[in-house]
């Protein structure tokens, strides 16, 4: 039998440190059943049976106020809930006992059986008494401290004694929270109506009637009864809470009275905060961060990309010199390999990116940029948090919509989400350096810039301002009547846990490997697909007039190979959809080539580059020159310009600066936003501001330099 | 300044007693976090941008709009 355990507590309470105690490495990232909050589950080890742990998100009470809390609310009351825990593993931070005491006090209530676990014991100097603290909460009590591994022993014992002697027991537990007699009646009809033992149960059914899952009849019915009682939800809730508290700093008092030495441990906190979020050098601190952040983004990673693609290159010769040309040998190079090599030259730049990003997260800096610049998000219709998404999305949209879930306001978590992906994300990058090149020369300036890094800067600062400016935008359009708060624990400073970042970054690494790669494997192989195959007819004509051309030029072997593959490829499906759409883009100096690359691009902005190698290398042997050489050679229907001339990659750059090129962000934005509107909307105006943005930057760019 | 107030008069580095919280839909928010009658809450700094500040209560930071600041009244101490 397979028992399920839940780790709870609130944020900052040390509960992700004690999960990757709990379970090493073991662990697997996915989603909750029908909301987007990432799970982590993992086997406990170290113990006898088949134990799944499971991190519930940090929560403060179980009266909810983010998306997150609410999920706890919904396991803790659905008894059939799939993660519905057999024990609560409850984290508490010793240096914030009172506080997070409370929320284990109401998961006591509901009648679940808990191990309560007093985490950073090390911080203390007089850890509180164990026994005392057992018989008020009526459950077993451990203390340990999470960064120090070996401490959870007896943790580990504790959960072993549950499940075999306690097995399948639920303790019969006295409440600790006396409920209010007036309420009694009201509580009874619902405990009959909904068929619930507990009466705290019945007192959240009550809070939460509007969103928790219930039938609606038994809703009405419900609400009917709530209003005749004079249930008031919020004056209820203020009262419960209060009357904890008031036990539970009795209680502190008589068995932990040494709390007020831990005042110290602040002070330190306080000196950084002195500087970090100083009025002039907190915001210089964070740019420069950032700064730094993105600078070795690009530094260190060029070395691992580098060596991933020559690996991929040396591959692809080989296998060209053993595999007979056939059409699955075609398959496998250009079509799988190819996507492949495309998915793994991401790994560095995410992998560096989000270690960066953990730092700042697990020392507790994160918390301190969402205080400095929550005035300013506001400005812009969004949260403090926002920043984070924003910063996040120079990695990837993805995980930066994601974490607007901590948004409690929904129009402020909109907002963030629409406009996200304007950020340039690291999936830009690669395009921007094929065609950098192609817009200014490799000259400094003024001995200290490089040409192509400013237009790098410049392709950014595009990229933010456009973010800002929608934002605007759509706080005049959007509105709302939920109410906007910022209310944020700023946690000490504190040295990160190796261990903890190494995992963040591992997930992070290996869900852009499979979800983002699944899809770029599959555009890849689909491309491959339409570049290679054509209506039978067209390509007949085709290899018929690219025959007489060789005849009456006399072209050697390689050039008629050449020759042979660019008539395929004007011939093939992609082809013909380039043509297609060549009259909507040709306003902006794209040929139909660039239009394949584009409406491939739609699934993924990365497979520009995939699509250009595909393209250009088709029928081509010599697959050693690379991409943008080949694009430099290209040459307009006169055989003297340059297709890709300044004006026409200047164009290109802006167009991928704003266009919505990915459908892996369409479809989180569809999945967080739970309607189909909203990444139409998103898809809509960033293809309204890639379409006009590349055309006044051909126009400009052509008159400026004729 | 002396007598009740609100939070969001304190001035940076001035600690006072909080007396009670406006009842609102975030009350129970601001109570889980530690904000709650009786306890003592210092004004440690305003935001680089102003539009928030940082609070100290017991033994933990607290950073809070100047609306959810201004939901907490609180009498100075004499000084």
């Amino acid at each position: 039998m397979m028992y399920k355990i839940a780790l709870l507590g609130n944020p900052n309470s040390g509960k992700s440190s004690l999960f990757n105690v709990l379970t090493g490495l073991n662990q697997r990232v996915s989603n909750f059943p029908g909301v987007t909050v990432e799970k982590k589950s993992g086997r406990l080890k170290d113990v006898p049976f088949d134990i799944e742990l499971t991190d519930l998100p940090g929560t403060y009470s179980l009266f909810p106020h983010s998306t997150e809390e609410k999920l706890v609310v919904d396991i803790l009351m659905d008894t059939k809930h799939v993660v519905y825990p057999d024990l609560v593993l409850y984290v508490a931070d010793a240096t914030q006992l009172e506080r997070h005491l409370l929320l284990a006090t109401q998961v006591l209530d509901l009648g679940l059986p808990m191990i309560f676990i007093v985490n950073m014991i090390d911080l203390v100097a007089f850890p509180p008494d164990t026994i005392a603290l057992e018989k008020f909460l009526g459950c077993p009590v451990v203390s340990l401290s999470a960064r120090h591994p070996k401490t959870a022993g007896p943790l580990l014992e504790m959960v072993h004694r549950f499940f075999t002697v306690n097995s399948g027991l639920h303790p019969i537990h006295k409440p600790i929270y006396e409920l209010p007699e007036s309420m009694l009646p009201l509580l009874y009809t619902v405990k009959e109506e909904m068929k619930e033992a507990n009466l705290y149960r019945c007192k959240l059914i009550c809070h939460h009637t509007d969103w928790l899952k219930i039938a609606s009849p038994h809703k009405a019915y419900l609400k009917s009864k709530m209003v005749g009682a004079g249930f008031e939800d919020i004056k209820h809730q203020v009262t419960e809470v209060m009357e904890r508290y008031t036990m539970i700093t009795n209680t502190l008092q008589k068995i932990y009275p040494s709390q007020t030495d831990i005042q110290n441990i602040n002070d330190s906190s306080l000196k950084i905060d002195g500087i970090l979020t100083h009025k002039f050098t907190g915001p210089l601190i964070f740019f420069s961060l950032l700064l730094l952040i993105f600078q070795s983004v690009y530094s260190l990673a060029t070395y691992p990309m580098d060596w991933i693609e020559l690996s991929f290159s040396s591959l692809n010769a080989f296998l060209s010199e053993v595999l007979p040309p056939s059409f699955w040998t075609s398959l496998l190079m250009d079509g799988i390999l190819a996507g492949l090599s495309g998915v793994l030259v991401f790994v560095p730049q995410i992998a560096i990116l989000f270690f960066m990003l953990t730092l700042l997260e697990e020392s507790g800096y994160m918390s301190r940029a969402v205080f400095m610049f929550d005035r300013i998000m506001q400005k812009f219709g969004m949260n403090g948090r926002s920043i984070v998404s924003l910063v996040s999305s120079g990695a990837c949209a993805i995980p930066a919509i994601m974490s607007t879930r901590t948004i409690s306001n929904p129009r402020e978590k909109l907002i963030t989400i629409l406009v996200s992906p304007l950020i340039s994300c690291s999936a830009r990058l690669p395009v921007y350096a094929v065609l950098v090149g192609f817009v200014v020369p490799n000259i400094s300036i003024f001995g200290v810039f490089n040409a192509p890094g400013l237009v790098f800067m410049g392709l950014y600062l595009l990229g933010i301002v456009a973010a800002l400016m929608s934002a605007l935008v759509f706080k005049k359009i959007l509105k709302t009547h939920d109410v906007s708060y910022l209310i944020m624990e700023l946690p000490q400073y504190k040295t990160p846990i190796w261990k903890n970042v190494w995992v963040a970054v591992q997930t992070k690494v290996w869900s852009f490997i499979s979800e983002a790669g699944k899809v770029i494997l599959l555009i890849s192989v689909g491309l491959w697909f339409l570049a290679s195959f054509g209506p039978e007819e067209k390509i007949l004509l085709a290899d018929q007039k690219a025959e007489q051309e060789i005849i009456s030029k006399n072209l050697s072997n390689e050039e008629s190979l050449n020759l042979k593959s660019s008539y395929r490829l004007e011939a093939s499906y992609a082809g013909i959809m380039g043509k297609w759409i060549e009259p909507a883009i040709k306003p902006l100096g794209f040929d139909w080539k660039i239009g394949i690359a584009l409406i491939t691009s739609f699934a993924a902005r990365e497979v520009f580059v995939g699509t250009m190698a595909t393209i250009y290398s088709i029928g081509n042997t010599d697959d050693t020159a690379t991409v943008r050489e080949k694009m430099k050679a290209e040459k307009k229907a006169d055989g003297i310009s340059q297709v890709y001339d300044p004006p026409t990659a200047l164009a290109l750059l802006i167009f991928y600066v704003f266009a919505m090129q990915c459908m892996s962000t369409l479809a989180v934005t569809r999945k967080e936003t739970n309607s189909w509107t909203w990444p139409i909307v998103q898809f809509g105006y960033m293809s309204f501001l890639a379409w006009t943005g590349a055309w006044l930057a051909y126009q400009m760019a052509s008159y400026i330099l004729n | 300044m002396q007598g009740e107030i609100s939070a969001n008069d304190l001035d940076v580095g001035v600690k006072a007693r909080i007396v009670s919280l406006d009842n609102t839909s975030i009350t129970s928010k601001l109570m889980a976090l530690g904000v709650l009658s009786g306890k003592v809450i210092e004004k440690i700094q305003k935001a680089p941008f102003g539009g928030s500040a940082c609070f100290r209560l017991d033994n933990h930071l607290l950073a809070l709009r100047n609306e959810e600041a201004s939901s907490i009244r609180v009498m100075t101490e004499k000084g």
